[in-house]
């Protein structure tokens, strides 16, 4: 299994640590240098992390575990509307990205009040292209115990609910942090803080989880394979003007290019020998017009 | 200002003390509003707001709505209320430009090179504030968004919004007839 980390630190020598991830087998899954600082999100073999940590101790930099590497998170916050947006949505946004995620938040058309609300089937869908969905939801602990259940407790992938009470059990959810409900301002203390990295810290957890049950039925291919083949026989990705235009997710990537005009070209990338359409399921997402590639599993072929 | 908060959700009122507290800062209410008083009862569902507050004479030129005093090469603006600072801000950048504009308080302003009696004709907008216009912008903002049923009741410069999910029944209008805003 791929084990997903972060390192920190310059410039000088990180050759090194390129060849290193090369050499394993893994995969930089972004690098980005700002100034003479570098950031890069790497994925290594599991049992490769402990001699990539001591090249990173040589290159005198830091290495720290990043599970959300390599997963698209969904912030889902009940309406579009100013009370729910943007503080609670943003803020967790922003502390999962630092994690590792890419998130992408959306508002539901009536995810308020006890009667009228529910989730679309687009909606639902939409939700369910991601790896994880996080619901930020309101205050009262009444309406979160036995009216927001229905928002979240079909979908199939693991959902975390943050709301005002400290401690809740709620139907559906795969966790849940409290003390983060409806609030009008950014979140500044240590206080509410600590409370977004829990949310971070068990989105990983959830994350991991999913990830070792699919180790014991792993995919044919690896999606950071996939991606960067995707970037080197499609060029024209590099050129889109989305926010990482190839997007890694658990179980595959999510190419932001037209589905009707660039699906072919998709379809044809060849990956280890195959072609892509070969080894996965390439679909329309909900999301604007993008390509949609979710690898399959080797017992599929068996 | 004081908000009395009735709630059968305790964290969830108190949670909504605060996001009253911000919206009237956000909004620059502070020297408006002089009391609130909140029932919410989500079981119900039921969420009662009243605000007292005070409604304000029409006044758009600077030398009505703030105390102008010269000082060395600039003058000083020093305004009755926060709730003009925004317009009267944008309109002194507009007139003299950035590099001559600076807040160096809350609701002082200090324009360097400009005479104080050519500042006092300023009109700083051309429509009149409605405090009352802000309130309910305000209510709205605070009113959870689920409970859309409204009833509301002016009395002076009392403003109640009974809200919930159903249609307001006559015991609700009693219920907030009862709660009781102190100043």
């Amino acid at each position: 299994m791929l084990k997903y980390v972060i390192f920190e630190g310059g410039m000088y020598k990180h050759e090194l640590l390129l060849e290193f991830v090369d050499d394993v087998g893994g995969f930089v899954i972004q690098k980005t240098v700002i100034g003479l600082d570098l950031i890069m999100n790497l994925a290594v073999p599991e049992e490769e992390v402990e001699r990539l940590q001591e090249l990173v101790q040589e290159v005198k930099g830091k290495l720290r575990d990043a599970p959300l590497i390599g997963t698209e998170v969904a912030v889902v916050a009940p309406t579009l509307s100013r009370h729910h947006l943007p503080h609670p949505a943003c803020d967790i946004a922003e502390n999962l990205r630092r994690h590792g995620a890419k998130t992408n938040i959306m508002g539901l058309a009536r995810g308020v009040g006890q009667k009228i609300v529910h989730t679309s089937i687009q909606e639902r869908q939409l939700i369910e292209e991601h790896d994880l969905a996080v619901f930020t939801l309101g205050n009262f602990e009444h309406c979160l115990r036995r009216f927001k259940p229905k928002l979240f407790k079909d979908l199939s992938i693991p959902v975390i609910v943050t709301g005002g009470p400290l401690e809740l059990e709620v139907e559906g959810a795969n966790g849940y942090v409290g003390g983060i409900g409806r609030y009008p301002e950014r979140a500044r203390t240590m206080d509410m803080i600590e409370r977004l990295r829990k949310v971070s810290e068990l989105a990983g957890k959830l994350i991991e989880e999913r990830r070792r049950e699919m180790d014991l039925d792993p995919l044919i291919i690896e999606p950071a394979l996939v991606k960067s083949e995707v970037e080197r026989q499609v060029p024209e990705v590099l050129d889109a003007l989305s926010p990482t235009p190839v997007t890694l997710k658990v179980d595959g990537v999510r190419i932001k290019l037209p589905y009707d005009e660039y699906k072919e070209k998709v379809a044809s990338v060849v990956v280890e020998g195959k072609k892509l359409n070969e080894v996965s399921r390439i679909t329309r997402s909900q999301m604007r017009d993008y390509i949609l590639v979710k690898i399959l599993s080797e017992s599929y072929f068996s | 200002m004081k908000i009395a908060v009735v709630s059968s959700d305790i964290r969830g009122g108190e949670m909504y003390r605060h996001i009253i507290e911000r919206n009237v800062e956000d909004m620059a209410l502070g020297s408006s509003v002089t009391g609130f008083a909140v029932m919410i009862k989500p079981e119900i569902p039921l969420f009662v707001i009243k605000v007292r507050y005070k409604e304000r004479e029409s006044k758009n030129k600077l030398g009505e709505l703030a105390r102008i005093e010269p000082r060395s090469g600039s003058t000083r603006v020093i305004l009755e209320d926060e709730i003009d600072l925004g317009d009267a801000l944008k309109t002194l950048w507009s007139t003299y430009g950035r590099d001559k504009v600076e807040q160096s308080g809350r609701t002082e302003i200090v324009v360097r090179g400009v005479e104080p009696e050519s500042l006092r004709e300023l009109r700083i907008r051309k429509e009149r504030v409605s405090v009352s216009e802000k309130i309910n912008e305000l209510v709205n903002r605070v009113i959870p968004e689920g409970f859309r049923i409204r009833y509301v009741i002016r009395e002076g410069d009392l403003l109640t919004v009974i809200a919930a999910e159903d249609p307001i029944k006559d015991e609700w209008k009693k219920m907030a007839a009862d709660l009781v805003v102190n100043d």
